[in-house]
């Protein structure tokens, strides 16, 4: 902290928020808003003359109110700026001054009760984005009997409560009568690992290390005293930590398996805690008494404070997965990257990690984001969206509307104002070209003319026997990779088009198929929370529903187009995906795809394509 | 949230299910796991005689 706050290409803005990022990659812009710390930081000698006469005292939310502070106060004792902060929703007010103790009280005289938010905004090419997450607030839902015992404590709590420089300066105490417990028990995945109901579906990777430190630091402290772990399963992976699990285990602690049922209050008015737990490892019903019990919370993705509170994704158009987490480039291939060009993750927003895993991606996202500012100029891939046919627009905005990454500028009719596609913005799915529906946007590589030519060629031959197959280059056709690599029998009745999101399959390349004799269309993609492409795939998904109906309206069964998403892991899902669609082409008759082509010839579902110059129309002009 | 009836277009399985109409989310047949589920086009009301008068 102290090295970030004094070195001279870092600038620190504390009390700040940003509200709003536009631009694109190495050129992006970010309004930011400053909060008044009524303080001035640089003048302030976090003396503490001013925290002496404050008459508020309130819960100090970094000793998770076990002990107070007052409205003026240090954050912490290492915060950088050390300097004294006054919150004003805890102040007796300043409009006008009601009290002003502070003010008399300091020497410097740098307090200063008529601050104002600042906005402004600054240039910088790359984003690191370190949010971090929430602790598992387990009050919601009375977890284990938190907000009715008082010596039911969080992880982070007796963290305080042990820490030299918390509330109780490092002795150890329980809440109800400040004794030192004799007896502490751990009960584990409080709010991680849940199927159903609140709390998070992953593991939170911090906490059995956690209560592992946590219960030789007892041990270190009292020797006496006994501490009994409540495990699902002990994750101990990772350098020297099965070791650490080791010592814990020979300095007596016990670790138990399996999550307990109850806990309750003794009723001798002790405060003690009993809890009932069944222990998986003899399946026997156990009861334990304890001084102290902890929970060790797991970790929950930063949700917004206030209702209308812009969101991450929203700010960085970034998309998150089922479980809130953001989502990655590529988990594999690019872990620090977000699906937006010269956005970063860092620590505990992508998953989460400890502090070495989270120093390791930050010291990774730092030096990404280093390569793209050093290079001086930002180099995408040739797949990316054109004005093709920019005489042709009709200004409708959907390019822009569903565009993921915000690349599109909206047109404007009244002054006449095209779309402009910002190409170092784009990352080529193609939903707008497939949107387009005046086929003024076109694709640079994956061009319609290219995805047609394979349609037909696919359909030259024997059409009765193949099904016209898309498939997403990220996940689905990664799947047929991954059934193919697996030794997986599957029939080679689907012929597969890769295009780089199935958000790039037009309802003409559907439509197309079957006027050709297709008996079969398949369309395939990333599921909803793998999308490389942030929410491309929710137009696909339109679409096909959109083409469904059409079909059902005109008499063609709709069955004749699958949709299916298959994750780049799911071999098996696409083994079985070609099964199920080659029986339903067995269902197909001749007679049927006859009668199609007939409807399709005499109602035409797409406008007819207009007459254009061979250079206009060329993918890569 | 409007409740709506989807079928399946792989192994015909009628299911309800919640709709909100603002969000687009990713369905499956609870039968045969397919994606390929489409919310049932209502049948058309059926034309009300006028009044006779």
């Amino acid at each position: 902290m102290m090295d970030v706050g004094r070195h001279p290409n870092i600038t620190l803005l504390v009390d700040s928020e940003v509200e709003d990022v536009t631009g694109f990659v190495g050129n992006y812009r970010a309004r930011i808003r400053r909060n008044p710390r009524y303080v001035r930081a640089e003048d302030c000698t976090a003396c503490g003359d001013c925290a002496e006469v404050c008459p508020v005292v309130v819960p100090d939310e970094y000793q998770q109110g076990l002990s107070s502070r007052n409205a003026i106060y240090l954050p912490f004792p290492q915060a950088v700026p050390s300097a004294y902060v006054l919150d004003m929703d805890d102040c007796q007010g300043n409009k006008p001054i009601a009290c002003g103790k502070c003010l008399d009280a300091c020497e410097k005289k740098c307090i200063d009760f008529d601050a104002e938010p600042e906005i402004f905004e600054v240039a910088v090419g790359a984003v690191v984005v370190a949010t971090g997450m929430e602790v598992y607030d387990p009050k919601a839902n009375d977890e284990f009997g938190y907000t009715r015992f008082p010596n039911v404590v969080t992880s982070m709590e007796f963290e305080r409560l042990i820490c030299a420089g918390g509330p109780s300066t490092g002795e150890l105490v329980r809440p109800s009568d400040q004794a030192v417990p004799k007896r502490v028990g751990f009960i584990q995945c409080v709010g991680s690992r849940c199927s159903s109901g609140p709390g998070s579906p992953y593991c939170s990777n911090i906490c059995c290390m956690n209560t592992i430190k946590q219960t030789l630091q007892i041990d270190e402290h009292y020797p006496d005293a006994e501490s009994t772990v409540f495990y699902t399963d002990i994750r101990a992976f990772g350098k020297g930590f099965e070791d650490m699990y080791r010592r814990s285990r020979e300095a007596g602690v016990r670790f138990v398996r399996g999550m307990p049922g109850i806990v309750e209050e003794a009723t001798d008015g002790t405060n003690d805690l009993i809890i009932k737990v069944e222990n998986t490892t003899t399946g026997e019903l156990e009861s334990h008494r304890f001084d102290m019990v902890v929970l060790a919370v797991g970790l929950v993705p930063h949700q917004p404070s206030t209702e209308g509170e812009r969101t991450l994704d929203q700010i960085l158009t970034l998309s998150h997965t089922s479980d809130g987490l953001v989502m990655e480039a590529h988990p594999k291939l690019s872990p620090v990257d977000a699906p937006t060009r010269g956005v970063y993750f860092a620590g505990c927003v992508e998953a989460p990690k400890d502090i070495k895993d989270s120093v390791t991606q930050a010291g990774a996202a730092a030096s990404r984001a280093g390569n793209l500012l050093g290079a001086g100029e930002v180099r995408v891939e040739a797949i990316t969206a054109r004005m093709a046919h920019a005489e042709d627009c009709n200004y409708c905005g959907k390019c822009s509307r569903v565009c993921p990454f915000h690349a599109i500028s909206p047109a404007k009719k009244s002054d006449k104002l095209l779309p402009v596609i910002t190409e170092a913005a784009c990352s080529g799915c193609g939903t707008c070209a497939a949107e387009c529906a005046s086929d003024v946007i076109g694709m640079r590589h994956f061009a319609d003319e290219q995805l047609m030519a394979q349609i037909d060629a696919i359909l030259a031959d024997d059409p009765m026997g193949k099904v016209v197959g898309f498939a997403c280059n990220w996940c689905s056709y990664a799947g047929g990779d991954n059934a193919g690599t697996s030794r997986l029998q599957f029939p080679a009745s689907v012929r597969l088009i890769r295009t780089m999101c199935s958000g790039r399959v037009d309802e003409k390349f559907i439509w197309h198929a079957f006027e050709n004799g297709a008996p079969m269309v398949l369309v395939s993609g990333c599921h909803f929370s793998d999308c490389h492409y942030i929410n491309a795939v929710t137009w696909t998904q339109k679409r096909v529903e959109k083409i469904w109906k059409r079909m059902h309206k005109l008499g063609i069964r709709p069955e004749r187009l699958q949709l299916e998403w298959i994750s780049a892991a799911e071999g098996q899902k696409f083994a079985k995906v070609m099964r199920a669609v080659d029986e339903l082409l067995r269902e197909v008759t001749p007679e049927e795809v006859e009668e199609t082509r007939r409807i399709l010839a005499e109602t035409s579902p797409m406008p007819k394509p207009k007459k254009r110059s061979a250079l206009a129309g060329a993918p890569n002009a | 949230m409007t409740e709506k009836t989807f079928q399946c277009l792989r192994c015909k399985h009628r299911f309800s299910g919640q709709v909100d109409p603002k969000k687009t989310v990713e369905r499956s047949c609870p039968r045969c796991a397919s994606n390929s589920v489409w919310a049932e086009p209502q049948p058309p009301k059926p034309k009300t005689e006028p009044a006779s008068r």
